[in-house]
């Protein structure tokens, strides 16, 4: 007998991924998941001043908006003719800012999201506040073990604001950093800010070493069968992120990335990746028909709520038309078959601990694992970047002292003193990695404002709904197969789709009391 | 071009490496291209363009706001301006007040009844771990405002836009309480 069950992971605030899934003897046979709001933050840039794309396209995520912040400045550099003069301390102080976003992000995923879907953290300390609501799971983890990860979740809680500080001595604030801009940064390095980074950077390096990856290795003891499970649709893309100076590289003098950009198959083929070969489809998405299997940068976003077949806000974005996985497990396999050797040293570690080949990566654990593993590869080489910075030297391209009379800020004015002439038209692309995949930003300029801007958030390619050839989307081929014990508890579903860290419920939140006040609040 | 002059201002000192206890710190929450949905950012923004004294901190949490909570160090008393609907007419402004050991209030009011959160701590987690964090937080008090739309868009609508300066004037007497009350 078949049955159809939801899991809406609606948060409290306002959620907008849920999932449901056909059951038939105790499989699903069938999985849809959908973004529920519509999310055109696009439409609003169309007509205004490029420059405010680097401020506004922040503000669509309260999860991550360095991680816009850069992709929109990247987008900026590139359609202003920038791209190739950010200076190396522009570039390493961006890397640092992103890096920092990226240890919080992962470290919040695993002990303040996942870890309490393992964890027994009311048998540990008896009370679940201030754990979020969960499942009740199969909890297999020893009373001890237990113990020591909620200690562990607390600290990490104190880590995490070790990482906001950090994010916040370069980029001026977090959320919303106001650092990063077209040119490179605002903030030029000290040797105060540089210390002042790197005491709370070895603080997270010990909390990740000595926490971090053994907790996720007890996990992956105890749960050993989740090897097994949420394989997905082994094809791992990467646009490739964190741009670092040529002699940090090691490669040519336009530099490199940290994470390359690739396209990695089930039996670990190698491609390389073209941007152009990204095309977007609709047809089970509320858009226009007209909007479907363009390149994002001739992408429209022409909303059609009541579109028949249509089941989400979110487009599917696909590879040469195939459905691709993105995130850490896609950014470290990516690496690993391309001869990163500092990566490949990381990740056989782990396998030989397990006994195990590359190809179980493809699971529930393999992508907490491939996070884990990130955020150690991440934290090490932030040190490098760290000690790379010339103290006192420019980080932003060609500062100008006074620009008019007055240091008046005039129209020529990209960011804090970088003149550059906004293009009467041009176009641009920004790439890069956020902490839970790729995303890009791609921009149209017309008569000196923004025609077109299109964003693809790593999110849409793994939450994707089917494309126009009917197939699913990453996180929908993860759970298809999946067996599931109580259709009425099934952790099995809820653990697939946190393992890849979906981001869709932050643009939201508005409070809503309606019909609960319970006299707490009055009227002013 | 968006007038960012004032943002650097921001959680520099909230996130620096000064130890110091604050007595107040008001928190603007919500998202700025969702027209009321934004208004404690907005409020927050005008907020810091005021001299205030060292020991007060106006942030403008945007939508990660939750997560300051965890940046803010220790902070005795905490204002959270944001947009609420509770039925009433737009731009009604609300107000609570609570101590620490009635937060376990609003888990009531606000639970969804939803089981999970795949995403995003919410104000109440974010309270309860703050509690376990931060000893020095004594008070809560939260400012909403009820929308008119939360539709795209970066203005605010003309019924929340003419309260702004009662709710600016409710967030600082509530820093000027803090500030005196010793």
């Amino acid at each position: 007998m078949s049955t159809k069950i939801k899991i809406d992971p609606v948060t409290r605030i306002e959620g907008h991924l849920a999932v449901e899934a056909v059951i038939d003897d105790g499989v699903v046979k069938e999985a849809k998941s959908a973004g529920t709001l519509f999310r055109g933050f696009e439409i609003i840039l169309q007509g205004r001043d490029p420059r405010d794309a680097n401020r506004l396209t922040q503000r669509i995520c309260g999860v991550c908006p360095t991680a816009h912040a850069t992709a929109s400045a990247l987008c900026l550099d590139d359609a202003f003719g920038l791209r190739d003069t950010v200076p190396d301390n522009g570039k390493l102080i961006r890397c640092l800012i992103l890096g920092s976003n990226f240890l919080q992000s992962h470290i919040l995923h695993f002990y303040h999201l996942a870890a309490l879907d393992y964890v027994d953290a009311v048998a540990a300390v008896g009370d679940l506040s201030p754990f979020v609501p969960r499942y009740e799971g199969d909890y297999r983890v020893s009373n001890e073990a237990n113990a020591e990860l909620v200690n562990h979740y607390l600290k990490a809680l104190d880590i995490r604001r070790k990482c906001h500080q950090m994010l916040s001595i370069f980029g001026g604030k977090m959320p919303h950093n106001v650092g990063v801009v077209p040119g490179g940064v605002i903030e030029k390095p000290t040797e105060e800010k540089i210390t002042n980074f790197l005491w709370r950077l070895n603080e997270i390096r010990a909390f990740v070493d000595n926490s971090y990856i053994p907790d996720v290795i007890a996990v992956a003891k105890a749960y050993s069968d989740y090897f097994e499970i949420g394989k997905g649709c082994q094809r791992l893309l990467t646009y490739g992120g964190f741009d670092l100076p040529p002699r940090l590289s090691g490669e040519d003098k336009s530099g490199g990335k940290l994470f390359k950009a690739g396209v990695v198959s089930g039996e670990l083929e190698f491609v390389d990746f073209a941007k152009e070969n990204i095309t977007e489809d609709v047809k089970h998405s509320w858009y226009a028909d007209s909007d479907s299997g363009k390149n994002p940068a001739k992408g429209e976003t022409k909303p059609q709520p009541k579109k028949k077949q249509a089941y989400s806000f979110i487009k599917s974005p696909r590879y040469k038309g195939e459905v691709c996985e993105l995130g850490p497990l896609a950014r470290m396999v990516n690496n690993y078959v391309q001869g990163d050797a500092e990566v490949k040293k990381l990740v056989d570690s782990v396998l030989v601990q397990f006994g195990a080949e590359i190809n179980v990566l493809y699971s529930v654990l393999g992508r907490h694992a491939a996070r884990a593993l990130e955020t150690k590869l991440v934290a090490d080489a932030m040190v490098g970047w760290l000690q790379q910075l010339k103290p006192n030297e420019p980080a932003i391209v060609h500062p100008v002292r006074n620009i008019t009379g007055g240091g008046q800020a005039t129209e020529e004015t990209i960011s804090n003193g970088v003149q550059a002439k906004i293009p009467e038209q041009g176009e641009g692309a920004g790439l890069t990695e956020a902490p839970r995949g790729a995303v890009g930003h791609w921009m149209t300029i017309k008569d000196r404002k923004i025609q077109r801007y299109q964003v693809i958030t790593p999110t849409a390619w793994n939450a994707s709904p089917k494309d126009d050839k009917d197939q699913p989307g990453a996180l929908e081929q993860a759970m298809i197969g999946t067996k599931v014990k109580d259709k009425d508890n099934p952790f099995e579903l809820v653990r697939i789709v946190r393992a890849f860290d979906p981001c869709l419920a932050c643009s939201v939140h508005l409070l809503d009391v309606r019909g609960n006040e319970s006299g707490i609040f009055r009227i002013v | 071009m968006l007038d960012t002059r004032y943002s650097m201002l921001d959680t520099r000192q909230a996130c620096s490496s000064k130890q110091r206890a604050l007595e107040i710190l008001v928190l603007g929450l919500g998202n700025i291209l969702l027209k009321d949905e934004g208004i404690g950012v907005h409020i927050a923004q005008k907020l810091q363009r005021v001299a205030l004294p060292y020991n007060v901190e106006v942030i403008d949490g945007g939508t990660a706001g939750f997560d300051v909570l965890l940046s803010a160090q220790d902070v005795k008393r905490l204002v959270v301006i944001d947009a609420l609907r509770a039925g009433k007419e737009s731009g009604t402004i609300y107000k609570a007040r609570l101590k620490i050991e009635e937060c376990d209030k609003l888990e009531q009011i606000f639970s969804g009844g939803s089981k999970i959160s795949l995403h995003q701590t919410g104000l109440i987690d974010a309270l309860a771990a703050s509690r376990k964090m931060n000893g020095a937080l004594e008070e809560i008090v939260i400012i909403g405002v009820e929308p008119e739309s939360t539709d795209l868009g970066l203005e605010l609508t003309e019924q929340v836009k003419q309260k702004v300066p009662e709710i600016i004037n409710i967030a600082l007497k509530e820093i000027e309480d803090a500030v005196h009350r010793k």
